[in-house]
C-alpha cells in the first residue's frame, strides 16, 4: 500500500515534467522565429571554404550573386544578406565570418529603412543551433545546457528573471506576441513534410569567445564623435522606422571593427526604382539630407558611402521593371544587378 | 460589572455589550470607540490602561474589559 | 535579487535541503539552519552592513531581558509585608518610570538608527545603500521591546533567535512586519517537509509571481508615461487613467510580491503574517487600511496610536472636550489628530520626500474628516430614505473608497507635491476624454506597450479579481484548487505558467519591487 502510493507519486511527478516538457516544445515551434533562410545561408556559407569578402545587409542585399560576383572581381565573395536582418544581426555577420576567415572587404548593402536592432540572444540562439545541428542529439542536449549554464550563472545574470528564462529558448523571441505564430507553425510543418534537415553538415567549430562580445574598442574619441554625430541626425525629422541614433551607433561600432581587423569596408545603398524616394512623402527631403549625413559618418571613419541614386545611369541600367517591388530585384534580373554592383564596389575601393 | 456596562452604554448606544463576545473581531467597535472607552474606565475605576494592553481579546467582551479592570487594580 | 532567479531558487534548494537533514538529525536545532540562512541571505545582499541588524538585535534582546527583569523585582518589593496602599502605589510608579526610560531609550536607539540611514544620510547627500530590510525589521525590533515591556508574552533569552526573528529572509525583501508572538512557535521549533504545505505554496507563489511580472511590471510603464513630473500637462482623463493603472499595479505589485514572500517562507514550515485582505472591497479608507498592508497599519495602531491617544495630556483633553462638546467631538478631535499623526508618519516611512509626507497627510485628513462628519452622513441618509446597509449603498462604498485610493496614487507616485495637486485639478475641471484617449493611442504607437501585453495582464488582473471575490465571500480558491484531481490542478498550474512565462517576452523590462526600496 505504502509502496503503491510511492510509486504513483513518483509516476505523476515524471508526467508533471513530461507534460512541461511537451509543452515547451510546443511553444518553441509556435514563438521561436522561423529563421530558415539565416539557417540555409549558415550552412552554405559553413560549405564556403574561401571566402575574404562579404556582403550583410538586408533583403534589397540577396541581389548580388555572390558567385556571378566573384567571378566578374576575382574576390572570393561570399553574401550573407538575409530578409530582415538588422544592423545588430549584420554586424555578428561580420564578425562571424571575420572569425573564421581573413576578410579583406566588407560591404554594408544598406536601405534606409533597415529593421529595427534586434537581440543578441536571439541570434545567438540561432548560431548555436545551426552548430549543434550536425552533432548527435545527446551532444547537442550536453551542449545547450553548457551554454545556458555558462549564461545563467554568470554574474550580472543569476540574480536577474533572465537566469531562468534563458532555460526556455522560446522566451527570447516572442516580442511580437502572436502575430508569427502561424507563419512559424506553417513553415517548420512544411518543411518537416519535405523532410528537409536544414542547417546539417556544418562543420566548423564556432569559437564563441570571438564573436560573442561587443568589441568594445570605444575610445573616447570615438563616443566625442559618435555624440555629435547622433545628435545631428537626431534632429533631422525622420519617418518612422529610419535609421536612428541606436542604429548609428552600431554603424559606428562597424566601422570600429573593420578599422582593428585591416577590413576594408564600404555602405551602399542599394539600386532601386524610381520611385523610391515617393515612398517617403514629406520626408523626401530629409531622407535625401540622410543620405548625406551617412557619406559624411561613414567617410569621417575613413571608409567608403555610396548612394547608387547619385549615379545618373542607375535608372537606364537597372531599370523599374527589373524591380519587383520598390527596392527587391526580381530573381531572373540578378546577374545584371550583380554587375551593375561589381562595377560600382570595385570604384568605391580602389 | 452593571457600572461598566452603563459606561459602556455611554459611549455606543447601538450595541448589545451584554451579550456580544466579538466586539473588536466583527469590527463592531472602530479604534475610537475604543479610546473612548479607554477614557471612561480610566476615569471610572481609577486605574491606567497601558498602550500595550489595548488588544482584542481585552475589549472583545465586557466579560473580559472587566477582566483587565481587575487584574489592573490588583496589580 | 529577483524571487524568480536562479540565485534565489538555489538558495531556497539549498537551506530547504538542509533544514530537513538537520530536521531529521537534530529536530531541535532545527531552527538553527533558518538562521543560517537568515544570516547568508543578508550578508549576501548587504555585505558587512549586517553589523545594522545585529546591533538592532542585541540592544532588543538585551534591552527587553533588562525591563522584564525590573519588573520582577518591582513585582517583588510590592509583595513585602507591611506596606500600605500609597506605598505599593509610589514603587510601582517608580519602576515604571524607571521601565519606561529604557523602553524609550532601546526604541529610540533603533528609529534612530533608521532615520540615520534612511532620511538623515540622503538629505545630507551622503546615501549609503539601506541595509536590507530595514525599514521592516527596525519595526519588528521595536515591537518586541514594547510587548515585552507591556508584558504581553516573556523576553526570548537566547539572543540568536531574537536576531532569527528579525533577519528571517523571506521577510527582507519588502516585509510582512512580522509580530514575535506570532511566529516565534513557528520560527523556532521543527518542520517536516509537508505535501500540502508545499503544494500550496508552490500555487502561492506561482499566483504571487504572475500578480508581479504579468500584471504590475506589464503596466508600470503606462503608469510611467501617466505619472510622472511633467503630468502637470497632461488631461485630466489622462492622469487618471494612470492613477487608476497605478491602483492595480501597486496591489498586483506588492501583493505579489508578499505572496512570494509567504510562500518560500512556507516551505521552511513558518508561517508569517499576512498583508492582505482583498484590500479593494473597503467599504471606507479606514477599513482599506485595515486590509492593506496590514502589518504595517497595526504596527502604527499598536505602538503609535493606542499609545498617542493613551498619553495623559491627550487623554486629558479628550476628557475636557467631550465633557463641553458631546462625547463625538471629544472622539473626532483626538481620533483625528492621532488618525493624521499616524499617517504622517506612515507616509514618512516610504520615504523622506515631501509627496510621502502629502500622501500620507491626504490619508490621515480623509480619515479623521469622515470620522467627525459620520453623524451627517447618516443624517443625510435618513433624510434621502437610504439604507445604508443596503447592496446598492455597499457597491457605492465600495466604489468611492477605491476612487479615493486611486487619487492617493497622483502623491504616491508624482515627485513634485505640486504636480501631484495639479493632476486633482486637471481631473476635474480639464478632463478632456478624447485628448485622453488619444495619448492613451500613442502609447500603443510610441511602443510604451502593446496589444499583446495589455491583453495578459487583462487575463490576470481577471484571475486576479475571480481569486479576490471568491475569498471576499468566504469560499477559499486554495482549498477548491488543492482538492481537484491532478489533471485539473495541472491544468490551473500550466496556465498559470503560461501567462507568467508570455508575460515576459511582452514586458520591456522587469522591475524591482516597489516595496524593496522602504
Amino acid at each position: 500500500m505504502q509502496l503503491s502510493k510511492y510509486v504513483k507519486r513518483t509516476l505523476k511527478a515524471i508526467l508533471f515534467v513530461a507534460v512541461f516538457f511537451v509543452m515547451m516544445f510546443v511553444l518553441d515551434a509556435m514563438f521561436e522565429m522561423d529563421e530558415a533562410s539565416t539557417e540555409a545561408m549558415l550552412t552554405r556559407y559553413s560549405n564556403t571554404e574561401d571566402i575574404d569578402m562579404v556582403f550583410v545587409g538586408n533583403s534589397a542585399g540577396e541581389m548580388v550573386d555572390d558567385e556571378l560576383y566573384s567571378k566578374i572581381t576575382g574576390d572570393d565573395a561570399f553574401n550573407m544578406c538575409t530578409p530582415s536582418q538588422g544592423l545588430s544581426v549584420s554586424f555578428k555577420n561580420l564578425q562571424l565570418a571575420s572569425s573564421h576567415h581573413k576578410i579583406k572587404k566588407a560591404v554594408l548593402l544598406l536601405t534606409f529603412d533597415v529593421a529595427d536592432t534586434e537581440s543578441y540572444d536571439g541570434i545567438d540562439h540561432l548560431y548555436d543551433r545551426v552548430v549543434d545541428s550536425s552533432s548527435p542529439f545527446y551532444v547537442r542536449i550536453v551542449n545547450i545546457i553548457k551554454r545556458d549554464v555558462k549564461r545563467s550563472f554568470a554574474r550580472d545574470m543569476i540574480g536577474s528573471e533572465k537566469s531562468v528564462n534563458i532555460w526556455i529558448p522560446w522566451e527570447n523571441e516572442t516580442m511580437h506576441g502572436f502575430d508569427n505564430v502561424k507563419k512559424n507553425l506553417t513553415k517548420r510543418f512544411s518543411r518537416m513534410m519535405r523532410g528537409d534537415r536544414l542547417g546539417s553538415g556544418i562543420a566548423f567549430d564556432l569559437n564563441h569567445e570571438v564573436y560573442d562580445r561587443n568589441p568594445g574598442r570605444w575610445t573616447d574619441e570615438d563616443a566625442a564623435m559618435f555624440e555629435e554625430d547622433a545628435a545631428a541626425i537626431d534632429e533631422l525629422p525622420l519617418p518612422e522606422g529610419m535609421l536612428g541614433a541606436d542604429k548609428m551607433e552600431l554603424l559606428a561600432d562597424m566601422c570600429t571593427f573593420c578599422r582593428d581587423n585591416y577590413i576594408d569596408f564600404a555602405v551602399v545603398v542599394t539600386p532601386h526604382r524610381t520611385d523610391y524616394y515617393d515612398r517617403y512623402d514629406e520626408y523626401r527631403a530629409n531622407v535625401q539630407t540622410l543620405s548625406g549625413y551617412l557619406d559624411a559618418f561613414v567617410s569621417k571613419r575613413g571608409f567608403m558611402y555610396y548612394n547608387t541614386e547619385d549615379d545618373a545611369k542607375l535608372h537606364t541600367t537597372l531599370p523599374d521593371a527589373y524591380f519587383y517591388d520598390w527596392e527587391h530585384v526580381s530573381d531572373e534580373y540578378k546577374p545584371q544587378a550583380t554587375e551593375y554592383l561589381a562595377g560600382v564596389i570595385t570604384d568605391l575601393m580602389k | 460589572m452593571d457600572e461598566l456596562l452603563e459606561l459602556l452604554k455611554d459611549v455606543r448606544d447601538d450595541v448589545d455589550f451584554e451579550n456580544c463576545e466579538s466586539l473588536i473581531d466583527d469590527g463592531i467597535l472602530a479604534s475610537f470607540d475604543i479610546l473612548q472607552i479607554i477614557a471612561a474606565i480610566n476615569e471610572e475605576f481609577d486605574v491606567e490602561i497601558p498602550a500595550t494592553s489595548i488588544i482584542p481579546a481585552n475589549f472583545n467582551s465586557a466579560k473580559a474589559m472587566m477582566a483587565l479592570i481587575t487584574k489592573l487594580q490588583e496589580d | 535579487m529577483a524571487f524568480y532567479s536562479v540565485a534565489f531558487f538555489g538558495f531556497v534548494l539549498l537551506f530547504i535541503i538542509l533544514h530537513d537533514l538537520v530536521g531529521e538529525i537534530s529536530p531541535k536545532n532545527q531552527w538553527i539552519v533558518r538562521l543560517l540562512a537568515g544570516l547568508s541571505f543578508f550578508v549576501f545582499l548587504s555585505g558587512v552592513r549586517i553589523v545594522f541588524v545585529l546591533v538592532s538585535a542585541l540592544s532588543v534582546w538585551d534591552g527587553a531581558r533588562i525591563i522584564h527583569k525590573y519588573d520582577l523585582k518591582n513585582k517583588e518589593m510590592r509583595k513585602r509585608e507591611g506596606l500600605s496602599k500609597d506605598e505599593k502605589k509610589a514603587i510601582k510608579e517608580k519602576g515604571q518610570r524607571a521601565k519606561r526610560t529604557y523602553l524609550l531609550s532601546i526604541a529610540g536607539f533603533n528609529l534612530l538608527l533608521l532615520i540615520l540611514v534612511k532620511y538623515y544620510l540622503p538629505v545630507a547627500n551622503h546615501p549609503i545603500a539601506l541595509p536590507i530590510g530595514i525599514s521592516f525589521y527596525t519595526l519588528m525590533a521595536v515591537s518586541y521591546i514594547v510587548d515585552v515591556y507591556g508584558s504581553k508574552y516573556e523576553p526570548e533569552g537566547n539572543f540568536v533567535k531574537v536576531l532569527l526573528y528579525l533577519c528571517w529572509f523571506p521577510q527582507l525583501i519588502q516585509g510582512p512586519i512580522n509580530r514575535f508572538d506570532t511566529v516565534k512557535d513557528d520560527l523556532f521549533s521543527h518542520h517536516r517537509l509537508h505535501a500540502p504545505d508545499m503544494r500550496y505554496a508552490f500555487y502561492l507563489f506561482l499566483f504571487g509571481a504572475v500578480k508581479k511580472y504579468a500584471i504590475a511590471d506589464l503596466l508600470a510603464p503606462i503608469v510611467n508615461a501617466a505619472l510622472n513630473n511633467d503630468s502637470a500637462a497632461y488631461p485630466g482623463s489622462f492622469a487618471l487613467f494612470g492613477a487608476l493603472m497605478f491602483a492595480v499595479q501597486q496591489y498586483a505589485d506588492f501583493s505579489g510580491g508578499i505572496d512570494m514572500s509567504i510562500a518560500v517562507s512556507l516551505l521552511f514550515g513558518v508561517k508569517m503574517n499576512e498583508n492582505f485582505r482583498q484590500p479593494y472591497f473597503s467599504t471606507s479608507l479606514a477599513q482599506f487600511w485595515r486590509r492593506w498592508h496590514m502589518t504595517l497599519g497595526s504596527w502604527m495602531r499598536d505602538y503609535v496610536f493606542y499609545p498617542f491617544v493613551t498619553l495623559k495630556p491627550i487623554a486629558d483633553l479628550n476628557k475636557a472636550v467631550s465633557k463641553r462638546f458631546g462625547n463625538h467631538a471629544g472622539r473626532s478631535l483626538i481620533g483625528g489628530i492621532s488618525n493624521i499623526l499616524v499617517f504622517a508618519l506612515v507616509g514618512l516611512w516610504h520615504g523622506p520626500e515631501k509627496h510621502f509626507l502629502f500622501w500620507g497627510l491626504y490619508n490621515g485628513i480623509i480619515i479623521a474628516a469622515s470620522d467627525a462628519l459620520s453623524p451627517a452622513f447618516s443624517k443625510i441618509n435618513t433624510l434621502l430614505h437610504i439604507d445604508p446597509d443596503g447592496k446598492g449603498m455597499y457597491v457605492f462604498r465600495i466604489v468611492r473608497t477605491f476612487l479615493i485610493i486611486t487619487f492617493a496614487g497622483f502623491f504616491d507616485v508624482i515627485g513634485p507635491v505640486s504636480v501631484g495637486i495639479k493632476c486633482f485639478i486637471n481631473t476635474a475641471f480639464h478632463f478632456m476624454p478624447s485628448v485622453g484617449a488619444g495619448m492613451i493611442a500613442q502609447l500603443f504607437a510610441d511602443g510604451v506597450t502593446s496589444v499583446p501585453a495589455v491583453v495578459t495582464a487583462a487575463v490576470a488582473t481577471v484571475i486576479l479579481i475571480i481569486n479576490s471575490v471568491s475569498k471576499e465571500r468566504g469560499r477559499s480558491p486554495r482549498e477548491y484548487v488543492c482538492a481537484q484531481k491532478f489533471y485539473v490542478r495541472w491544468i490551473i498550474c500550466f496556465s498559470l505558467i503560461m501567462i507568467l512565462l508570455y508575460s515576459f517576452t511582452v514586458s520591456s523590462g522587469i522591475r524591482g519591487f516597489m516595496y524593496a526600496a522602504f
